[in-house]
């Protein structure tokens, strides 16, 4: 593995957003540390603000409090324009759906080849167009026709245009979503390779267990904070910084919304204790 | 990629070239036709002068007077040396010539040269002659009638004789002559000539060495110039008309006893007048037309932007920025616009040349092409500017939002910036046109102003109540109409279609409006001033005796039934502020005119003029009786008695108040003025009043009356021999004039009291004349100071009654001469009359603008004679083939009435429909035909740019279970409602703005003489605009319609690319 990947931190991250009027924070607080060259999925309901924070780390949105930083880049306090060379040279976005991350009149090579202008221009080396689609297995489909492209194919190129640039660091929105079982294994398979070969720090949202389970960490968004992480097929309750711990979603069937909890230091370790009106007496 | 890019968007790249092709040929063509347009006026003007006066014409002369100064007239060679390069270059190889008018043998004849005068008569017998001086060519005619034959010699000149070395006949209609005829002696009837006037000989032609050695006293050398209609240009015009002006001062010490005419200085002044007019309606319609295609440019683009949105975002996410992002559309759409560029530049020289070909005149030099260049440029500039507008970048979108897959849409009414200040500065143009607060050029954008702020007003409109009506529909079950209505409430291009048709729709339906008000206003003017489809001007200054009557006789033998020619006599008064009289055959006249829309109605004109007294014979007789003729002043202040013995007071003695006693001096005369059978004036003396107390007398006097007269007047006055002292005494008297006789045939009265109308001189407050019926006469009973009564018989008055044009009546009135309808309008005798003013009218057809319609009848009454009278006669007729003008003018001449001119309605058309105005409004036939083609794009444009989403919409709904069927109906429902509407609103604001703005285009290049400019709305040619163009809008928006929902495939709501 290359030590190509970037580190992605969050402090207290939070994003408000209006709607019909209203402020509604996608994100409260979000404290998030990615390694360079890990693989993380973040999971989540719909709406739980994982999608936001990824726009957030891809510098697409600017944060509405907190602080975010993508490898030597503080994210709150960059320009527009840096910014933008920061997405040309160190992140690369895959978009939810093939079609919104292509050109629909390119071929594949060319999408990836437009993909690097920018980079080519802020004066990173980038690998010519050919080697990055065969990096993904399209090589053979690099000057097809994206109508004549597959779904799984279309997503490959979606994939290769995303790492067009050798990015520090890949975002990728529901990268299987639509797909059929074996395009989704070689799409999670070309992501692995593009971890292991460039060494690119991969953060991706997805509803697929399996996908997330093929990444070292997941991270479960639960309205706008992290609700739990998952390491090794082990997942974690995580405490935020001011102390709360969000339950997983199964233990709030006996521990409903309201219920008053004891914290117990035992031996193990620490218990909860809900509250009981026998206790009292 | 930005080839890539258009072959994937191939339509809407056609649209975006045509449109910049579009653009292009609209900027570039302005000038371009502009200065065609001017070009085409200049030569029209030079194609309106007569023949005569077309050639620059350098004329010396010598007369008796001028001889001993100048010798002889100045030679070719100096008179052209004195003319400037400028001037001589714009004009032909000079005609020479020279012409001397002589007397041979008491007969009037001219001998003349002509540089190549022999190419232009056949020479009958001999030779033409040789440059030797003394040699000429005569009419054959006139040498048969002479008997001249080859070797006659002729003394025409003491000091020259000449020897005849053959004959000629002047070859007919050759145009070398310029209609001068040779044989003007021998000719079939010649020009009439008065009693006295010497006879003419045909013109002899001679070589240019006779002149030199004949010591003439009067003769003339010519130069005639042709103008060279080519080499005359805007760009030449003003300097080559000032060389002329120069030349014309004579401000050259060479050419000083040159005379010069040309008509170069009337051709710049014409143009002139027509050049500003040029610009401003050009300029105007192609402004708005540019307006025009800006704003569909800038919509059409705005939607290719709003259309590339994905691109720019993925541009924006890839780190290209938004200036990157920019370039890369900028790049994509330039392209097409390039490509059009040129197209654009090709487009318009075509239209010139078409317009050239169609209604321009030919023969125009070719188009300046660094104005072209210039054009091209500014074409390019606004393209370039339109461009960059479309695509900047909007600061207030995060890369988020440009990557959200369906943009946010505002819901409910929101106006943006750009559209409230549009809407604003129209709606503030308009009402300052309104109000007539703008004038001038701005003014007539006021159609464009007008249908952009109803446009955005009704596409701002559109979207919310559609809405609104769609919401409603829905929850009342009307799926089909609820459907269209929605669709119309979310397509995005519906704003920018309502508002380029309505837009489009005003144009066109203006254009067409005013191009159908002017053409009308152009016939309308040529008939109202030419009178009929065809006039001959009659020339009958040197026709001595009764014209009038010739004319008639001259009708008579081509039109027995008077069904189509009538004459037409106009009286012109002294002043030029007076009104004229025109004179007419009111039923032939009313069926004749041409009354350019104007309800002319001849039944109140009419002769009221009373019987005529007649008498017949060489002896006029009547009684005259007096019973009191009395005097008063110098020094008798009471009345006197006349006596036969004049007692003049002693003019030192005390003033005597006593009845005293006159002389017979005192008795005035008694006169019958009356006219004869040939308009001649004569005036009978019947000799003095008897005295008082005296009998009766009979009186008689020869008068020239054998083939009768009419009694024109009666007279009372002292005789030719009365003193001073006699005509300035206050004198009453009574007398009675009866038994009025010729050769002792008595005459059928005098007429009625009634009949006669008192004429004197009334100079002081006791003046007054009674007049009083006696059996078998009249009575006159007077009190004057100078002795003097004055009467006058109706049927010499002729009071008629007509009818007066508007600005008749104003000079009249100014002049004095107008007063509670009754109005002095000049008359055949010289001497003003009354006529009775029945109605007023705008104009009188075929007459000047200030005159008085009477009838002929009336006119004619006293006399038919024109010798006294300032007047033109003219033929109006209804039939203006050239047969008939031909059997007019072979009429007219058959009884010696040359006809000086010819007019037809449909010429003097020709002549308004080559003006600026006119040239300048044709342009509206290509803006309305361009915005209907701008209509037509921009529904192509909506589908092109939005069928993809529009037809995945339509297969969605298919899959929810709606019917091919209904979506169709919807869907055509939703565009015909669209179209309809704006088609309807866009020719309301045309006809609105036709109606503030159309009388600030002018229609022509001087305004009429009379009032028969009329700008109401052309109603049928709205009609049929607004109609047509609703129909082709309607047709191409239904087939639309059908085709997106052709399209809409099932396999197209899960399309992914």
């Amino acid at each position: 593995m290359s030590s190509n990947g970037v580190a992605v931190e969050t402090r207290g991250l939070v994003h408000i957003y209006r709607a019909d009027g209203h402020d509604v924070a996608a994100l409260a607080g979000v404290d998030l540390a990615v390694a360079p060259g890990d693989t993380l999925a973040l999971l989540g309901p719909s709406g739980s603000g994982k999608s936001t924070l990824l726009t957030l780390c891809g510098g697409l949105l600017r944060p509405s409090a907190g602080r975010l930083s993508v490898g030597e880049h503080e994210l709150t306090t960059m320009t527009e324009r840096e910014l933008d060379v920061m997405r040309a040279r160190d992140v690369g976005m895959m978009l939810q759906g093939a079609s919104r991350n292509l050109i629909p009149y390119l071929t594949p090579r060319e999408n990836v080849a437009f993909a690097q202008g920018a980079a080519r221009k802020a004066g990173k080396e980038v690998p010519v167009p050919g080697e990055v689609l065969e990096q993904v297995g399209m090589d053979e489909h690099a000057d097809a026709a994206l109508k004549d492209l597959t779904p799984g194919h279309l997503q490959l190129t979606a994939l290769a245009v995303g790492v067009a640039a050798r990015p520090g660091l890949l975002l990728a929105d529901e990268p299987t979503s639509q797909l059929h079982h074996d395009a989704k294994a070689t799409v999670l398979q070309a992501i692995s390779d593009i971890n292991a070969t460039n060494g690119t720090t991969v953060v991706l949202v997805t509803h697929d267990p399996d996908v997330a389970a093929a990444m070292g960490r997941t991270i479960t968004i639960r309205d706008g904070r992290i609700g739990a992480e998952g390491r090794d097929g082990e997942e974690y309750a995580v405490v935020t910084a001011d102390g709360s711990l969000p339950l997983p979603p199964h233990v709030l069937d006996d521990l409903p919304p309201g219920t008053l909890v004891r914290v117990h230091h035992t031996e193990s370790g620490w218990q909860l204790h809900p509250f009981d009106e026998g206790d009292e007496r | 990629m930005s080839l890539a890019a258009l072959r994937f968007r191939r339509g809407q790249a056609l649209v975006l070239m045509i449109l910049s092709t579009v653009v292009t040929a609209c900027v570039v063509f302005a000038p371009v036709y502009e200065q065609t347009l001017r070009d085409s006026l200049v030569k029209a003007r030079l194609a309106e002068l007569a023949p005569v006066n077309r050639d620059l014409v350098l004329r010396s002369s010598v007369s008796e007077s001028t001889l001993s100064a100048r010798g002889e007239p100045q030679n070719f060679d100096t008179m052209e040396a004195t003319l400037p390069d400028a001037l001589r270059a714009v004009h032909g190889s000079p005609k020479l010539e020279a012409r001397a008018p002589l007397m041979f043998d008491g007969a009037e004849v001219t001998m003349l040269a002509v540089q190549g005068m022999c190419e232009h008569v056949r020479v009958v017998t001999g030779r033409c002659p040789s440059s030797d001086k003394g040699e000429a060519l005569v009419s054959a005619r006139q040498a048969q009638l002479a008997g001249w034959k080859v070797g006659s010699r002729l003394q025409l000149t003491p000091a020259q004789p000449v020897t005849v070395v053959g004959t000629y006949v002047q070859r007919t209609n050759d145009p070398f002559w310029g209609n001068e005829p040779l044989n003007v002696g021998t000719g079939t009837r010649g020009i009439p000539r008065g009693p006295k006037a010497p006879p003419v000989l045909d013109t002899v032609l001679v070589s240019f060495g006779t002149f030199d050695s004949a010591r003439l006293t009067e003769w003339s050398r010519t130069m005639t110039l042709p103008i060279r209609d080519s080499a005359v240009t805007t760009r030449n015009l003003a300097s080559v008309a000032a060389e002329a002006e120069a030349v014309v001062a004579g401000g050259e010490g060479e050419i000083s006893y040159v005379d010069v005419r040309t008509s170069l200085p009337d051709v710049l002044l014409g143009y002139r007048a027509d050049e500003d007019q040029a610009g401003v309606i050009v300029r105007v319609a192609v402004v708005q037309l540019v307006l025009l295609l800006v704003v569909v440019l800038q919509l059409v683009l705005g939607a290719a932007v709003e259309q590339r949105g994905r691109e720019i975002a993925l541009a924006r996410l890839r780190g290209l920025g938004r200036a990157g992002a920019r370039r890369l559309v900028t790049r994509e759409l330039g392209l097409p616009l390039l490509l059009g560029l040129p197209l654009g530049v090709l487009l318009a020289l075509a239209t010139d040349r078409l317009a050239r070909s169609w209604w321009l005149l030919g023969g125009l030099p070719p188009p300046p092409y660094v104005q072209v260049a210039w054009a091209a440029l500014a074409a390019a500039v606004v393209l370039g500017f339109t461009l960059l507008l479309s695509v900047r970048p909007d600061r207030s979108q995060t890369v988020a939002d440009q990557l959200r897959g369906v943009p946010e849409r505002s819901r409910g009414w929101r106006l943006r910036v750009l559209d409230a200040v549009v809407i604003s500065a129209a709606v503030v143009g308009v009402a300052a046109a309104a109000t007539g607060n703008v004038d001038g050029p701005v003014a007539l954008l006021t159609p464009g102003l007008l249908a952009l702020a109803v446009g955005l007003g009704l596409a701002h409109l559109v979207v919310p109540v559609a809405a609104v009506l769609g919401r409603r529909m829905r929850r009342r079950g009307a799926a089909q109409r609820a459907l269209a209505a929605l669709q119309i409430a979310r397509r995005p291009a519906v704003r920018r279609l309502v508002t380029v048709v309505t837009v489009a729709a005003a144009l066109t339906v203006f254009s067409a409006n005013a191009i159908g008000v002017a053409d009308q206003n152009r016939a309308d003017r040529a008939a109202a001033e030419i009178g009929a489809p065809l006039v001959l001007t009659i020339d009958h200054s040197l026709r001595i005796g009764t014209a009038m009557k010739d004319v008639q006789h001259a009708l008579r033998t081509v039109d027995p039934a008077g069904r189509t020619s009538t004459p037409m006599l106009t009286l012109y008064p002294a002043s030029d502020a007076a009104p004229s009289l025109t004179a007419v055959d009111p039923v032939a006249y009313q069926r004749i005119a041409l009354t350019a829309g104007m309800d002319l109605d001849l039944s109140a004109i009419q002769s009221v003029a009373a019987q005529p007294v007649r008498l017949t014979g060489f002896r006029l007789s009547a009684t005259l009786s007096t019973d009191m003729l009395q005097a008063r002043g110098f020094g008798y202040q009471e009345w006197a008695r006349s006596t036969h013995r004049f007692d003049a007071p002693d003019p030192d003695a005390e003033p005597v108040n006593r009845p005293g006693t006159f002389g017979k001096i005192l008795q005035p005369n008694v006169y019958v003025d009356m006219t004869n059978a040939q308009g001649s004036r004569t005036t009978a003396n019947l000799g003095p009043v008897p005295d008082q107390g005296e009998h009766a007398v009979t009186r008689t006097a020869n008068v020239a009356c054998s083939n009768g007269c009419r009694v024109d007047g009666l007279r009372v006055a002292p005789s030719r021999d009365a003193d001073r002292k006699s005509r300035e005494m206050m004198v009453r008297g009574r007398v009675r004039v009866t038994g009025l006789a010729t050769n002792a045939a008595p005459v059928a009265g005098v007429g009625t009291v009634s009949q006669w109308v008192d004429r004197s001189d009334k100079s002081s407050a006791e003046d007054r004349v009674v007049l009083h019926a006696v059996p078998g006469g009249l009575g006159i009973d007077w009190t004057m100071q100078d002795n003097t009564v004055a009467l006058v018989h109706r049927s010499a008055l002729v009071r008629g009654a007509g009818i007066m044009s508007q600005r008749a009546r104003d000079t009249a009135a100014a002049a004095g001469a107008y007063s509670a309808g009754r109005v002095q309008l000049p008359s055949l005798s010289g001497a003003d009359q009354q006529y009775v003013a029945q109605r007023v009218v705008p104009f009188i057809p075929g007459a000047d603008g200030s005159t008085v319609l009477l009838p002929l009848s009336a006119v004619t009454s006293t006399t038919d004679r024109l010798d006294d009278a300032k007047a033109t006669l003219r033929v109006l007729s209804s039939d203006a083939s050239v047969a008939n003008e031909k059997r007019l003018t072979s009429a007219l001449a058959a009884v010696g009435l040359p006809v000086l001119e010819v007019d037809r309605t449909s010429t003097r058309k020709e002549t308004y429909d080559r003006s600026a105005s006119a040239w300048g409004l044709q342009l509206g036939m290509a803006v309305a035909v361009a915005a209907v083609l701008v209509a037509l794009l921009v529904i192509l444009v909506a589908a092109v740019t939005s069928w993809r989403e529009r037809s995945r919409d339509f297969a969605s709904l298919r899959l929810a279970g709606v019917p091919v069927r209904e979506l169709r109906r919807a869907a055509v429902l939703d565009q015909a409602v669209i179209v309809v509407l704006a088609v309807v609103l866009g020719a309301v604001a045309g006809v609105v703005g036709s109606a503030l703005s159309l009388e600030r285009i002018p229609l022509f290049a001087v305004a009429p003489d009379i009032p028969v400019i009329h700008l109401d709305t052309r109603w049928w040619v709205v009609l049929a605009v607004t109609l047509a163009l609703g129909a082709a809008l309607l047709v191409a928006a239904i087939a639309v319609a059908r085709a997106v929902v052709g399209k809409a495939h099932l396999v197209r709501a899960k399309e992914l690319v």
